[in-house]
């Protein structure tokens, strides 16, 4: 009985997955083929980027001054304190900055994206657009996937520099260390190939996020249920995505000892 | 050279977890003509509507509209036939994140490419419409703004953005006041007549299928089991078709 329940689990989550990879053809396909929608694409980018910079610049500046305070006393008791800014700083932009904002960006934009389509489903909003001979896959998936995916990057970038100033804020506070020392001391031993992982994974972090997100809210089941189980799935699948991508991203520059 | 029938359709089936909906249905309709499909709630209205215009395969069958295969030809080809359709949904299906200005225009600048329709006069469309619906005023309002029998005219609206040649009306009058439904019902006569514009009007609403067909077809378990005109068919002694006009 439990064997037979978790073969049709087992089975489900095949089903979905082929789905999910279709649905990433369909994706490419169109992009490929379909006039570009520049207006939609600018809109998404506001609504994806801009509405998310003040939770990005709150979650960077805490996470910078809450790193940096926490590892001071450590580092002090060690004699390493001369340490601190380029320990943070590295711990900022190769994993806690990327994941965090990863994580952020899904529960934010993710399920708003998941509500969105789904809510167009049901209100047969997708159907409308079809039928007036528009490809809803263009202009609803496209320029979302897209903007996701380039908009994630930037924010990350962002986060970096707002958690560097709240790391010096947080140093500021127990020491009199100047601004240029500060940055001298977080850019030493810092070189591009601790950002180029980190920046790469980003894009595929936006990427999965915008077509899982997607995908969950253009195939919701009808009905208001619908849309709050795609908005739910999409920052859960999209969540466990990026700690999978995270984790073949920290293997793959392991193995190419970067 | 296009046949005498804007729709032709034959044997068609669509079955739905084993339970079908349409079975072997076969159904035409002529230039100019209103046609409505009259039946209960879930006998497989909306689903027929969606066949002929591509939004749900067939198991079986054949669909022609404009003599174009509806269920073999290519999505370009289905997207060229659908310039030709107006559908008006249940609910109006308005896009809820921009304006009723945009929801009109969103149509034609889609296709704008395709039908070379120039700026001026997309706006003098948007003006048109709108004023036909009476909601020439609220053509700055959100979707949300609006109230139900509005939104169904702004959908009605929207869809004769692109001049069709046939309209598809989805329970039309469905949850709306009698005064308002009247007023639905008199917008898709004047369409008719004005546009010259063939139409399917699916429905239970027997009020609304008297003041706007011109034949019925009555669909019950997958199949139509009566055709004729109102008068014809008010005066059938078969119990399922008398059952809609005495109820």
């Amino acid at each position: 009985m439990r064997t037979s329940s978790l073969a049709k689990n087992i089975e489900g989550f095949l089903f979905e997955l082929t789905d999910l990879f279709r649905f990433i053809g369909l994706f490419f396909r169109t992009l490929s083929i379909k006039r570009f929608e520049r207006a939609e694409f600018i809109n998404q980018l506001y609504k994806t980027g801009y509405k998310s910079f003040f939770l990005i610049s709150v979650t960077g500046l805490i996470l910078g001054l809450v790193l940096t305070l926490q590892t001071r006393p450590m580092m002090a008791d060690l004699g390493a304190e001369r340490w601190l800014p380029n320990l943070v700083f590295v711990s900022i932009i190769r994993e806690m900055s990327p994941v965090i904002m990863a994580l952020l960006f899904a529960g934010k934009v993710g399920s708003g994206i998941g509500a969105e389509l789904s809510s167009m489903r049901v209100t047969e909003q997708i159907d409308a657009m079809e039928v007036s001979a528009t490809n809803p896959v263009n202009y609803l998936v496209v320029t979302r996937v897209l903007a996701t995916t380039i908009m994630l990057p930037v924010l990350v970038f962002y986060a970096d520099f707002i958690a560097f100033m709240g790391s010096f804020l947080g140093l500021k506070a127990y020491s009199n260390i100047s601004f240029p020392l500060f940055f001298s001391q977080a850019f030493d031993g810092i070189y591009f190939y601790d950002l180029l992982p980190a920046t790469l994974k980003t894009f595929f972090f936006g990427f999965f996020i915008g077509i899982i997100s997607c995908y969950k809210g253009y195939y919701a089941n009808t009905g208001t249920e619908g849309v709050g189980q795609a908005a739910n799935a999409s920052v859960v699948i999209s969540s466990m995505v990026i700690f999978f991508i995270d984790l073949v991203a920290v293997q793959i520059t392991s193995l190419f000892e970067i | 050279m296009e046949s005498g029938n804007i729709i032709q359709i034959t044997n068609l089936s669509k079955t739905f977890n084993g339970n079908a909906v349409l079975d072997e249905i076969d159904l035409r309709l002529s230039h100019g003509e209103n046609l409505v499909v009259l039946g209960k709630s879930g006998a497989g209205k909306t689903v027929l509507l969606k066949c002929m215009v591509g939004l749900i395969k067939p198991d079986h069958g054949d669909i022609k509209l404009f003599d174009w295969d509806i269920v073999n030809c290519t999505p370009a080809q289905l997207d060229e036939v659908r310039t030709r359709i107006g559908y008006v949904f249940q609910q109006g299906a308005l896009y809820d994140s921009i304006s009723l200005r945009e929801n009109m225009l969103f149509p034609m600048l889609r296709n704008a490419i395709f039908l070379k329709i120039p700026a001026q006069e997309m706006e003098e469309r948007i003006e048109r419409n709108l004023r036909s619906v009476g909601l020439l005023d609220a053509i700055d309002k959100m979707p949300a703004e609006l109230s139900g029998g509005m939104k169904k005219r702004a959908g009605l609206a929207r869809a004769l953005m692109l001049k069709p040649e046939l309209m598809l009306y989805d329970e039309p009058t469905a949850g709306l006041d009698p005064f308002t439904a009247k007023e639905i019902s008199d917008l898709i006569v004047s369409i008719q007549h004005e546009h010259g514009t063939a139409s399917v009007i699916v429905t239970h609403d027997m009020k609304c299928a008297e003041t706007v067909s011109d034949r019925i077809c009555i669909l019950e378990y997958g199949k139509f089991i009566a055709e004729g005109d109102y008068k014809t068919l008010r005066t059938y002694h078969d119990h399922q078709v008398s059952m809609f006009f005495t109820t």
